[in-house]
């Protein structure tokens, strides 16, 4: 547990930075920095289920639409306060992820298949909402306004700002604890190698199920909050497919498999995308996407392991301590 | 009513066959160095994207560029092993997979850059000409290129049965290590089969670019087809990735007729979920068990 507290302080830490920076902040950034908070959030709860359990889905953009589209239909059509409604989204993408593990095991389809099977359903969940005119089909929902807090319609950016931060605190806490706690291990150990650790008692079905529910409950409560900021929703802002291939690229640049790399890896990687589209997007669209790309390829080839991963295996052991002592 | 279906069911083997064509090259690539090609589609987006460049400067019949991106798609193919793939290919397969879902966003953005976001097509004089079959008219460039496809589906089972080429790749695909200890030059194999594999897509790319609408982002929609077909299909069987090629062309164009709004583009993934669920192994699994 000392782990998991010294993590908590290291949050505590960058919150504490962030409140003087969000203060003198320019209004353009501090919309950047939010949906960079929220990738950030959903890249480290993909990372829980794709990257330390090895459950490789392509389908985090249903987690994430049914997250919003539950909280934002919760309030228009009943006036639910979001702040149950996302929990009601995160509960049903949690039970939708455990099916979709449930059924992956009971087939025992391998890997490959895992993610085209994942992509594909979130495809059908695209296309059902698209044309499923109670929800609006693809024109999409806007919120009503009704500013307050209960609504969770905010009258400054900064303070979506913060519940985007608490979100991602959310989200590490939960990261961490599963991954120092015995659970983590036995993620590892269904990623590394199922059979051995079936023979060893651990029920890889469980594991992958347990894995994908809280990965898609937290992907969940990060729509909701995006939902929220734009008062708005559209199959293909929530459901398509863009969203989860970033958060695969920044969670992989980061360095996969690690607690604090997706967070690093997207908090590099989508402001410099939005500066860059700043500073040629009137003459060249595609440009970050094109970097993106790059990024990645350069970064598989060179360290493997991403940023965090590549720092965590210089560091390994301990180098920097080690003593001029004769053996 | 039947004349309907009947006129769907033609359209579907038509679009099936070049379907099925298209994900060869995959299916191929898939079978011999194990790895799946996440930019296949991207990789065909290109080939269309050179048809409409050369159509815009040359003033002859589009379906003649094959002539040309041919060769120049294998070329990249094979560079592509050379580059990119040759380093991290005893690494996890999932990390290609990356790799090549970044390589696929490094071409839709440069496709991007390079011609704008606007709808294109290619014009061909083919496109108003008609062929009947069965009561229903289908242009002449849907006729060309599915028999093209026929045609090179033929020539390529031909080929891995009785070349040696196709013996070398077939050992190389039933076993990796045995074919290196008979003295094949395993990489070497791999990269030939990445320039043919994507080599192929600039056979088909001509006819398929006066068919459908060009825009850039369109790259992803192809790969996710293909992957479908490549997994109905069996993961790496030839005759099951044709066989799910006409099946995925069939349910595609049933759907668009009888579904209502956008319904129709369900079909091919409800296909792959159902498959998954009864038949893992795909088609391909039904055709060897008998």
């Amino acid at each position: 547990m000392k782990a998991v507290s010294v993590q908590f302080g290291f949050n505590a830490l960058v919150a504490l930075a962030a409140f003087g920076a969000i203060e003198v902040m320019p209004h353009y950034w501090i919309g950047v920095i939010f949906l960079a908070v929220i990738y950030a959030g959903v890249a480290s709860a993909w990372n829980l289920a794709g990257g330390i359990a090895g459950t490789f889905s392509f389908g985090h953009g249903l987690f994430f639409g049914a997250g919003a589209y539950t909280s934002v239909l919760l309030f228009t059509n009943y006036g639910l306060t979001p702040w149950i409604g996302m929990l009601a989204g995160a509960l049903i993408a949690a039970l939708t992820g455990m099916a979709i593990a449930w059924l992956a095991e009971r087939c025992a389809i391998g890997d490959l298949a895992f993610a085209v099977m994942t992509l594909a359903i979130a495809e059908m969940a695209y296309i059902c909402i698209d044309s499923f005119e109670p929800f609006g089909a693809s024109r999409g929902i806007s919120l009503p306004p009704a500013s307050g807090v209960a609504a969770m319609q905010f009258s400054s950016d900064a303070l979506y700002l913060w519940t985007a931060i608490a979100f991602l605190v959310i989200c590490q806490i939960v990261v961490a604890a599963f991954a120092q706690s015995a659970r983590g291990y036995r993620f590892r150990a269904v990623r590394e190698n199922p059979l051995a650790a079936q023979a060893m008692g651990i029920s890889p079905a469980r594991e992958r199920m347990i894995a994908l529910a809280a990965s898609g409950a937290l992907t969940a409560l990060g729509g909701s909050i995006y939902a929220q900021y734009l008062l708005f929703v559209d199959p293909l802002t929530f459901f398509g497919p863009s969203i989860t291939i970033k958060v695969i690229l920044f969670a992989l640049v980061g360095g996969m498999g690690t607690v604090w790399g997706p967070v690093i890896g997207t908090m590099l990687l989508f402001p410099l995308g939005e500066w860059l589209r700043g500073l040629f997007g009137g003459n060249v669209p595609g440009f970050d996407s094109l970097l993106y790309g790059l990024l990645v390829i350069v970064c598989i080839l060179l360290f493997p392991r991403g940023i965090s991963g590549t720092v965590n295996y210089l560091f390994r052991g301990s180098w920097p301590l080690r003593s001029r002592r004769k053996k | 009513m039947i004349g309907l279906v009947i006129s769907g069911l033609v359209q579907g083997i038509l679009t099936g066959l070049m379907l099925a064509f298209l994900t060869v090259g995959m299916t191929l690539i898939y079978r011999i160095s194990r790895l799946t090609n996440f930019a296949h589609g991207s990789l065909f987006v290109v080939a269309m994207y050179l048809t409409f460049a050369l159509s815009r400067s040359i003033d002859i019949n589009p379906l003649l560029f094959a002539l040309v991106i041919t060769p120049l798609m294998a070329c990249l193919g094979w560079a592509l092993y050379w580059g990119l793939i040759h380093p991290i290919r005893t690494r996890h397969h999932l990390l290609a997979v990356q790799l090549l879902l970044g390589l696929s966003f490094v071409l839709d953005a440069s496709i991007l850059i390079g011609f704008g976001g606007d709808l294109q097509s290619v014009e061909s004089p083919f496109n108003s000409r008609f062929v009947h079959i069965l009561g229903t008219g289908f242009t002449m460039t849907t006729m060309i290129g599915a028999s093209i496809s026929l045609v090179g589906l033929g020539v390529l089972a031909l080929a891995i049965q009785w070349s040696d080429f196709g013996r070398h790749l077939r050992a190389v695909a039933n076993d990796n290590l045995a074919a290196r200890l008979a003295g094949l030059s395993v990489e070497r194999l791999e990269g030939l089969t990445w320039a043919l594999g994507v080599g192929m897509l600039g056979i088909i790319a001509p006819p398929m670019s006066s068919i459908v609408t060009l825009t850039p982002d369109i790259g992803l929609q192809y790969t996710v087809l293909s992957l479908v077909i490549l997994i109905v299909g069996g993961m790496g069987s030839l005759v099951g990735t044709i066989f799910a090629g006409l099946v995925v062309g069939i349910a595609q164009s049933l759907g668009l007729l009888f579904l209502p709004g956008s319904f129709g583009a369900l079909l091919p993934y409800a296909l792959l979920v159902g498959v998954l669920m009864l038949r893992p192994g795909g088609f391909a699994a039904l055709l060897v068990r008998s």
